[in-house]
């Protein structure tokens, strides 16, 4: 249904004017009508939709609308009268009601599908023929409206009916169902009355059994509590068992750690009110762990002091599972090891002792029971030594072998393997310093000692390789130091018997040949030195290396030097010096060799060549002795010394004032020249006859002749020159022929 | 010994210790102690004493060294004079891989052997590992019959053998 806005008309227009519009909110509202009516968009489509439908019709039936037009407008004419006075009124009021029921009418308070039923059945009814009446102002429009209000109620009512009809049964069903309960009602209020009653009545035992439950709980709490404690802090039976009786396995261990682990949790009880349950089950555990314990270091203990009964593979298994134990208590691992460095050490040793002594050979323990023991060869200190030190190399590794055999694959205890091993071989340490040394000592030969030294030095090499027989290689390193003492000991021993020995001071013969001992001497150490590759001598530091150069060469020196001093009234003073030059030609000889003697040998050729220059000295004066120009050789010495270089007869002026340098004394001198120097050269080569070394005889005869020759060609000017005759008959070249001086003349130019 | 060959190895100070357990065929097992001594003249006189103790000598001499098999009758000799009859002795000739400069024959070694009365002869190649193992397996077996009567039947055999290498510098097996 649609509102149509109406239009003022002028009052004076032929066709009635309809009344001005109600001023009505519905009006100011018409925009948000369809928010606030929410069926109206419905109605309004679905009565577009029937106008539309309609307006083919009525538009040819304009007639009829414009007829209803009109109809309405009467309507609204006589409408507008009555309430004219009304609307004077209270127009506000009334706009207000219409408003309400518009709204009302408008908006019914049933949902769409009610509507959409209501206008359904509207449809349904063929109300299409009364419709024209309905419509209609007059009495069959009344009366049609009356029926058709009667039709509606009738159908209302018959329709509540239908509705009704359906809720009777179910109210039939409820009246029954009420009496039900109400019978049910009455049977709890009974029951209820009972229940009192017996509530009343069994007040006590329901007590009773409130606090026999409350107990339950609790023994069941403490139930559960003792079964954790006990789970928590004891051991089971089993586990007692394993850890008392049974063999030492995988089990065992299993049991002994959980009886460590309650020790550590028993503490706990330890700290409460009561700690008597704590120590109970701590003494109860620990005496069980220390049995275990005890179980374990015998184990080991036995294990490893049988160490043939490690062959057994599932043996050693065990053994290693217990070091491993043992390894988190190194005081208990130590306590073990130290048993077990002790049953070796006294095995090895009882064994060392047997080889070196030769007792309890036949007990089998020797693990070269078939072998020859080492003490056989005690005759031969040399061959002993060797023998003892390739034993004890062999203990050497047969230990590291078992050594190794027992800890193999055990990781964390390599070092401690490696420590019993060098504890283990420690023990002979001392034993084996004590033998060599036994040897070393009681031996006196020189070269003996020294083949000992050189196997000491041999063994120290190997042993040097094995890092575990540090003790051993340490004993061998002092037994070295002890025979380089022996060594140095015999030689100085040797030096000071001869010092001392009256049988090396009768040595000293007129031959004028070194003595005996200084021969033997070297003869034993020489070739000892010969075969030494090193450095120095035993390896010794630089100083201490020099140390005993002195004593094999300067000692022996200073020796024989002392017996000459003793036995220098024997001897004429060249008979000393060729002593001496002999001695020092025999060392030279000796020494020179030998490379590691070589810093020595440059003293020696120093020396040599001071006792040469005496000998020479020597020589020269007898000569001049024996020509009777000694007084002339010593007076031309103290005026200038003679230089051959510088032969001026004018430097000598002040020989005249000389006494002796006369015509009559050196024509005498002149006389005894031509008599001795003839024979000179073979009278002096005779004298030198006992110096050994034809070297140092040619040097010490061709200077000394040459000292002449030079001291001669001198003389012979100076005499020319200040007594002016030439008084000596031989020239400078006769006296260098018959001396046998070649070239004589070549640097004898006098000025 | 040890399946591997080093050329550069270094040639032996003094005596060298090494050991290897064999396992035989009827469950025994034997531990050779081996001891290597070395070719330079200040160790030689060290050498007697360790044959003092020694069950077996392998002394060894090089298939391209005539001089190295002119030695051997010395060495046996040096084993014979310290252990007498109570030793075995196996005569090696190494460097079999050098078959083309070789300069002592195989007969020639074996007549050797037979005349010393020696255990065997073979020839090895440290090098190319042949005969190595075999050497020492059949060392291991002539040795149970050999200490027969002096060790416990259960008990680990334990055999020092000695071993004379009198060739030049051959690289060893290790």
């Amino acid at each position: 249904m649609d509102y149509i806005a109406f239009e003022p008309f002028p009052e004076n227009d032929a066709l009635p004017s309809p009344q001005p519009s109600l001023s009505i909110p519905l009006k100011s509202n018409i925009e948000n009508l369809g928010a606030k009516l929410s069926q109206f968009n419905n109605l309004k489509q679905f009565l577009q939709l029937n106008a539309a439908d309609n307006i083919e019709e009525k538009v040819e039936d304009s007639k009829l609308a414009e007829k209803y037009a009109l109809l309405s407008l009467e309507q609204l004419t006589k409408d507008q009268k009555p309430s004219d006075s009304s609307s004077s009124q209270d127009p506000l009021a009334r706009s207000e009601a219409l408003s309400t029921r518009l709204s009302r009418g408008l908006n019914p308070t049933f949902g769409d599908a009610s509507m959409r039923e209501l206008f359904t059945r509207l449809e349904s009814k063929s109300y299409e023929e009364s419709m024209d009446h309905l419509v209609d102002a007059g009495i069959e429009g009344s009366i049609a409206r009356k029926n058709l209000r009667s039709q509606v109620e009738a159908e209302l009512i018959k329709n509540y009916a239908s509705i009704l009809a359906d809720y009777a049964k179910p109210v039939k069903v409820l009246k029954t169902l009420g009496e039900r309960v109400s019978a049910l009602v009455v049977s709890i209020n009974e029951t209820k009355d009972l229940l009192e009653k017996d509530v009343a009545a069994t007040s006590d035992l329901m007590s009773e059994i409130d606090a026999l439950n409350s107990e339950k709980k609790s023994i069941d709490l403490k139930k559960s509590l003792l079964v954790a404690f006990r789970q928590k802090f004891t051991l089971n039976e089993y586990e007692q068992y394993v850890l008392e009786y049974n063999d030492i396995n995988q089990e065992f261990f299993d049991a002994l750690l959980r009886a460590e682990k309650i020790n550590e949790d028993c503490l706990i009880l330890l700290a409460v009110d009561n700690p008597k349950q704590g120590r109970s089950l701590l003494a109860k555990n620990n005496d069980l762990v220390s049995k275990a314990n005890q179980k374990i270091t015998t184990f080991c203990t036995r294990s490893l002091s049988n160490i043939y009964s490690l062959n057994n593979r599932e043996r050693l298994n065990t053994l290693h599972m217990c070091l491993d134990y043992l390894s988190r208590s190194p005081e208990k691992l130590n306590s073990v090891l130290e048993s077990f460095v002790k049953t070796r050490s006294a095995s090895l040793l009882d064994e060392f002792s047997s080889q070196i002594n030769g007792n309890n050979l036949s007990d089998g323990k020797s693990s070269i029971s078939d072998s020859r023991p080492v003490y056989f060869s005690s005759h031969d200190p040399v061959r002993y030594i060797a023998d003892l030190l390739a034993y004890v190399h062999s203990i050497v590794a047969n230990e590291a072998e078992t050594v190794k055999n027992l800890f193999e694959g055990e990781q964390d205890l390599s070092q401690t393997a490696s420590k019993i091993l060098e504890q283990t071989l420690g023990s002979l340490a001392k034993p084996i310093k004590a033998e060599i040394d036994r040897v070393v000592s009681a031996e006196t030969r020189l070269q003996t000692t020294c083949q000992i030294m050189t196997h000491l030095e041999l063994y120290h090499l190997m042993f040097n390789k094995i890092s575990d027989a540090i003790g051993i290689n340490e004993s061998i390193a002092a037994a070295m130091l002890l025979a380089k003492e022996k060594v140095e000991l015999i030689l100085s021993n040797r030096l000071a018997a001869a010092k001392t020995s009256n049988l090396a001071r009768l040595d000293l013969s007129s031959d004028l040949q070194p003595p005996e001992w200084i021969i033997d001497f070297y003869s034993d150490i020489l070739p000892v030195l010969d075969t030494m590759t090193s450095a120095t001598v035993f390896d010794m530091p630089e100083a201490e290396h020099k140390k005993f150069l002195e004593l094999i060469v300067d000692q022996p020196i200073s020796v024989f030097e002392e017996h000459l001093n003793f036995e220098s009234s024997a001897f004429d003073r060249r008979d000393l010096v060729i002593f001496k030059l002999n001695f020092l030609d025999l060392i030279t000889s000796k020494v020179t060799p030998i490379v590691l003697l070589s810093l020595k040998v440059a003293e020696l050729v120093l020396k040599t060549k001071s006792l040469r220059q005496e000998a020479q000295e020597i020589q020269l004066q007898e000569l001049l002795r024996s020509c009777s120009l000694t007084d002339f050789y010593n007076v031309t010495n103290m005026i200038f010394p003679i230089d051959k270089e510088l032969l001026d007869p004018s430097i000598y002026q002040a020989i005249t004032e000389n006494k002796l340098f006369n015509k009559e004394a050196i024509a005498a001198a002149n006389e005894d020249i031509q008599a001795v120097l003839p024979t000179a050269l073979m009278d002096s080569q005779s004298t030198l006859i006992k110096l050994n070394n034809p070297i140092d005889v040619k040097e010490i005869v061709t200077s000394s002749f040459e000292q002449f020759q030079v001291f001669y060609t001198l003389f012979s000017a100076i005499v020319t020159e200040y007594l002016q005759e030439p008084l000596l008959s031989w020239s400078s070249d006769d006296v260098g022929t018959m001396l046998g001086i070649d070239d004589s003349d070549s640097y004898l130019i006098l000025e | 010994m040890y399946d591997t060959f080093d050329d550069q190895y270094a040639a032996t100070i003094g005596i060298d210790f090494l050991s290897k357990t064999m396992y035989l065929e009827d469950n025994k097992t034997v531990r050779l102690q081996l001891w290597d001594t070395a070719g330079q003249e200040r160790f030689r006189s060290l050498i007697p004493s360790y044959i003092r103790d020694s069950h077996v000598a392998v002394v060894c001499y090089d298939i391209t060294s005539k001089k190295s098999f002119a030695s051997l009758e010395k060495w046996v000799n040096d084993v014979r004079m310290e252990r007498g009859d109570d030793v075995l002795v196996v005569i090696v000739g190494n460097k079999s891989d050098l078959g083309a400069k070789r300069q002592v024959t195989a007969e020639e070694a074996e007549n050797f052997c037979r005349l010393i009365q020696g255990k065997f002869f073979i020839e090895t190649s440290t090098k190319a590992n042949h005969n190595v193992k075999l050497l020492f397996r059949r060392i291991a077996l002539c040795l149970p019959e050999f200490s027969e009567a002096t060790e416990a039947e259960n008990r680990l055999e334990t055999v020092e053998v000695h071993i004379e290498n009198t060739q030049d510098n051959g690289g060893l097996c290790c």
